[in-house]
């Protein structure tokens, strides 16, 4: 989720140079035509300078995060001119990083309505939708954008987002389709296409995307992918071999080091499955997930001291892991806590694992 | 009592540097009175540990009669410890009570007093001495020495003894090599420097009886399970005499009680029941025919509750062995002659207790024959039930059994916990009861692993791999289903009859009652067959619920209270073994059990007036279904009709999925809502 912010953030200071673009007098038409109506009505007046700098104070708050600022400054300017296209666009762009979305919706209805080439006003009117959960909206934008632009690829992939998140994998494959037709180099959507296949276990179909998508664009989490899907195929060996090709292309990938270790762990070769976790534990020693993997390992050759040591720093990192609380469980049990083992069973079922309740009703009489 | 022990073994430890000192006037000029005193206290020990002898050869327990001898040797041992006869039977009398572990540095003493013109029958009771100490290798090379230099008149007492042994020990050098899935605990709660014998626990392992010599003599008590703690140990008062009181098995409902009791002379088996909070006189369980000349002492219910097994002398050999025998009649009035549980059970030696595991068909029970490592050891047995005979008994090995004597065990429905008492080293003094834990098959721990799936999202997905353990399947696996039978209304207790029929033959499975001052009830139901439970009491409709557990079924423990309903205007049944084939409006054969209950309770009150419905899931279209519970509502009636119920009395009518009582949205929660109902609409 933070990823996504950050990412979200990303896109929204991307936009931004667009709308710098424009906040800069010297560099756009929009602008030289904002300039030059100015200057006809009055060159000199004092009016124009007040919102040129007030404009700029907001593009300068803009930059600096402070969205708060920045939409104060870019009110004042509507306040003095209500006709400005681009002060709608970064004032609906501020509001939108502020996840006040109903009103940068708002806001980028309005830039669009004062300039109907703005698509990218229609691409954050879909995106604050999506960003608020309303996927329906954000479809529906989605939809407006593609029929002024039909060529407007990211649309189509955004809608194939949408429908994976509400598991609804045919739509959303239709819409990787349509982003694919229209760019037929687009990596992350041959990616997408192939996770589609995969939930709907068609995995000969997500092999043929995932390797598309590495061949594209060879990113280390693609490569993982790849290296999944495989593994849920049954084939280990190609599993095996792309999950380290996902570490050769980054040797800080720790979760393909963690992915590959557990692929070890279920061929029972546990040495080599324990080398991995380690190593993802080295990238990342808060990894709540290799360090749970790790211990089941430890625990598989009866050192139930490290494997508790584990369990415990896993358990501490993310209280309602219900793995951890289960493996926990089964340690405690060993080293004789019935009491934890049973309280870490119970937890673990009311967390939706069922093995936990098997475990409770049959060894906490 | 205690300072004499400590004082004696380190006497004996000094005897290490001394000679033999004999007992007479010249070693002992100073003090004749003391001489006198010890030479009288050896000559009153020797009795007892003569006759204690005897009883060990007869393979007869005589703990009594080597306490005694102590009694008397060990002032004399104060006297002077560095005499080698003395020092010997001290550590014979030893060896043959509850702490047998304080035997060997006498017998070490005895030997190295003499050296060479030792006593050969030191090496025997060292060869039990080192058996004791799981030291097989030294054990079998005394016993064998035993025999290699014995008098061979002498010998020929104890051959089959020191043959006996030598098998023990190479059993035990085999068995401790086998690494065995349980820990075993001592019960320190339950234990004292006393004897604590022969726990028995209720099938959920929430209850234990027990009985513990803390007081003088043997008395019952019992504890409850809270928190995997036992607590409220008390005394079971309404049982307890002033002689001893030994009780042998809980029922697995804990509602009953075995026990025995000396009459005339001889040990009977009697039944008490637990009446609300009191536990009953104890009568006689099973007829004189059955309780003849000999003992009969520790018993153990059946599941079913048609047989007693229990241990008695009075056979042919005269040594103890298992017999069983069945009631005859449901008021228990008949019962046939006692038979043995089968040449592969019984032996030559001492089998000392007996246990039926709530699945009906695992025998447990202690014996000293068998591959006993020494002592009594458990073992089981498992009943072939083509054939209906128990087969060959297996030890349970290490560290339940130990070469101590190992007695009594009871285990919960799960097989996850079993009590049994033992008298081995390290526990609290005496028997104590030990608690075993079985790990069963080892839990596999999940690995999990993550993909980002979605390019633009960092946001990895989680697979998890929980590998199944897999599961050694019992045949017998059972499900136990627990709670309370309620006043609907008044929401307090009500003693009901429970009846659990097989439901594929209509035959009534077993029979219980709940308990008058809690309403608690506890059944154990072996996976197998489709049972149906009824519960009726006085005043109330019966109630009815459906186990159907194929076999193979796993361990399943449910806990339910069951309200039971006045007969008002307006009161709904459920009957719960009324089967339909899926899309069917035959009733089943199955069914008749259940409605033939239906039909009593109409025949029972004429006034009562009925609608029966027909009640579907909301899987499959509306009308179809409204239909089909239709015809099923009159399908049950057109039963009841022809079997003379008046039709008049009898309305059907089917709801389809409009009255659902359980959400439509599980499994479990469509079985709830697909069922057969009757509201009393007059009465």
């Amino acid at each position: 989720m933070r990823h996504f912010l950050i990412l979200a953030m990303l896109s929204c200071t991307l936009n931004f140079a667009y709308s710098q673009e424009q906040a800069d007098s010297t560099l756009t038409s929009e602008e030289m035509q904002f300039r030059d109506s100015i200057a006809a009505l009055n060159i000199s007046s004092e009016l124009l300078q007040q919102i040129q700098e007030t404009y700029n104070k907001g593009t300068e708050a803009f930059n600096q995060s402070d969205y708060i600022q920045a939409i104060e400054s870019f009110k004042e300017v509507i306040a003095l001119d209500s006709t400005n296209k681009a002060v709608y666009y970064n004032k609906g762009l501020a509001e939108k990083a502020l996840g006040q979305f109903d009103l940068a919706v708002l806001s980028l209805e309005q830039a669009f309505s004062l300039d109907s080439s703005n698509t990218d006003a229609l691409f954050n009117i879909a995106k604050s939708y999506q960003e608020s959960q309303d996927r329906k909206m954000a479809i529906k934008s989605y939809d407006r954008l593609l029929s002024l632009d039909p060529q407007h690829a990211q649309s189509a992939y955004q809608k194939g987002v949408i429908y994976y998140l509400e598991n609804n994998f045919q739509q959303a494959i239709s819409a990787y389709s349509q982003a694919i037709s229209i760019d037929a180099n687009y990596a992350y959507a041959y990616n997408d296409r192939a996770s589609c296949f995969r939930a709907l276990e068609d995995y000969d179909k997500a092999i043929v995307d995932y390797r598309k998508a590495v061949s594209l664009d060879p990113q280390a989490f693609l490569y993982s992918n790849l290296a999944s899907a495989f593994r849920k195929s049954g084939n280990v060996d190609e599993a095996i071999t792309h999950y380290t090709k996902a570490i050769s292309e980054d040797v800080n990938y720790e979760m393909a080091y963690n992915n590959r270790g557990s692929v070890y762990f279920e061929m029972k070769d546990y040495d080599l499955a324990l080398k991995d976790f380690k190593k993802a534990l080295e990238i990342n020693p808060d990894y709540a997930m290799a360090l749970c993997n790790r211990a089941a390992v430890y625990h598989l050759k009866e050192n139930y001291t490290a494997a508790l040591a584990d369990l415990e720093q896993a358990v501490k990192l993310q209280p309602n892991n219900a793995t951890a609380l289960l493996n926990r469980g089964i340690t405690r049990e060993m080293l004789r806590n019935v009491d934890g083992a049973c309280e870490d069973w119970q937890k673990a079922y009311e967390l939706g694992i069922l093995k936990g309740k098997e475990y409770f009703i049959k060894n906490c009489e | 009592m205690k300072y004499i022990f400590t004082l004696s073994i380190l006497l004996a430890s000094f005897g290490l540097y001394a000679q033999d000192v004999a007992f007479k006037k010249s070693n002992f000029k100073d003090d004749k009175d003391g001489l006198e005193r010890a030479k009288a206290n050896i000559e009153q020990g020797d009795k007892f540990l003569e006759e204690g002898k005897l009883q060990v050869l007869a393979m007869t327990n005589a703990f009594d009669k080597f306490e005694k001898a102590l009694e008397n040797y060990l002032p004399a041992q104060q006297f002077n410890p560095n005499n080698s006869d003395l020092n010997r039977k001290i550590g014979h009398a030893y060896l043959y009570t509850n702490t047998p572990y304080l035997a060997m540095p006498f017998l070490k003493t005895s030997l190295e007093l003499v050296e060479k013109d030792a006593n050969p029958f030191v090496h025997f009771l060292l060869g039990k001495a080192y058996q004791l100490e799981r030291d097989f290798e030294e054990a079998e090379k005394a016993f064998k020495l035993y025999g290699s230099i014995e008098n061979p008149k002498k010998f020929e007492t104890y051959k089959k003894l020191n043959r006996k042994h030598i098998r023990e020990c190479r059993s035990g050098a085999e068995i401790f090599g086998v690494k065995t899935r349980v820990w075993v605990d001592n019960v320190k709660e339950l234990n004292t420097p006393q004897d604590e014998i022969a726990p028995s626990i209720t099938a959920d392992n929430s209850e234990i009886i027990f009985n513990s010599n803390k007081t003088g003599n043997f008395d019952i008590y019992s504890a409850k399970r809270e928190k995997r703690r036992w607590v409220q140990l008390t005394s079971v008062n309404s049982l307890n005499t002033e002689g001893d009181d030994v009780s042998s098995n809980l029922a697995y409902d804990g509602q009953r009680l075995l026990l025995f009791k000396d009459t005339n002379g001889q040990s009977d088996i009697y039944e008490s029941k637990l009446q609300g909070t009191t536990w009953s006189e104890p009568k006689l369980k099973m007829s004189k025919v059955v309780n003849i000349d000999g003992n009969e002492t520790f018993a153990s219910y059946d599941p079913q509750d048609i047989k007693v097994y229990f241990v008695s002398d009075g056979g042919y050999g005269g040594d103890k062995n298992i017999s069983f025998s069945g009631k005859k009649d449901d008021e228990e009035k008949f019962w046939g002659q006692s038979q043995s549980a089968g040449q592969l059970v019984n032996t030559g030696f001492q089998e000392g207790s007996v246990y039926m595991a709530p699945d009906g068909n695992t025998m447990y029970f202690c014996s000293q024959g068998h591959s006993s490592i020494g002592g009594y050891d458990v073992f089981v047995s498992y009943r072939d039930e083509e054939l209906g005979l128990w087969g060959k008994p297996i030890n349970l090995g290490y560290p339940i059994n130990t070469p101590y004597d190992e007695l009594y065990f009871s285990i919960s429905a799960s097989g996850k916990r079993a009590y049994f008492a033992s008298n081995r080293d390290g526990g609290s003094g005496g028997m104590d009861i030990y608690c075993a834990t079985f790990w069963g098959e080892p839990k596999q721990p999940a690995v999990a692993s993550e993909d980002n799936l979605i390019a633009s999202i960092a946001s990895p997905i989680e697979d998890t791999y929980t590998p199944e353990s897999v599961e050694v399947t019992q045949a017998n696996s059972l499900t136990v289903f627990k709670g309370r039978i309620i006043d609907g209304l008044l929401q307090e207790p009500v003693q009901a009859q429970i009846k659990i029929f097989d439901n594929s033959t209509g035959e009534v499975y077993s029979t219980m009652q709940s308990n008058s001052a809690t309403g608690k009830f506890l059944l154990s139901l072996p996976s197998g067959l489709n049972y149906g439970i009824s519960v009726e009491a006085e005043g109330f409709l019966f109630h009815s619920e459906n186990f159907n557990l194929p076999k193979g079924s796993a361990y399943d423990m449910v806990n339910k209270d069951i309200e039971l309903k006045n007969i008002d205007i307006g009161s709904k049944i459920a009957l719960r073994n009324v089967f339909f084939d899926t899309g069917k409006a035959e009733v089943k054969i199955d069914s008749y059990p259940e409605l033939d209950r239906l039909i009593k309770l109409m025949t029972d009150v004429p006034s009562l007036k009925i609608e029966l419905s027909g009640h579907t899931d909301n899987i499959g279209g509306k009308e179809a279904n409204e239909k089909l519970s239709q015809r099923r509502a009159q399908a049950v009636r057109q039963y009841l009709v022809s079997r003379s119920v008046d039709g008049g009395r009898v309305t059907a009518k089917g709801y389809g999925a409009s009255r659902p009582v359980d959400t439509n949205a599980t499994k479990t929660g469509r079985a709830n809502n697909r069922r057969t109902e009757f509201e009393i609409t007059a009465n």
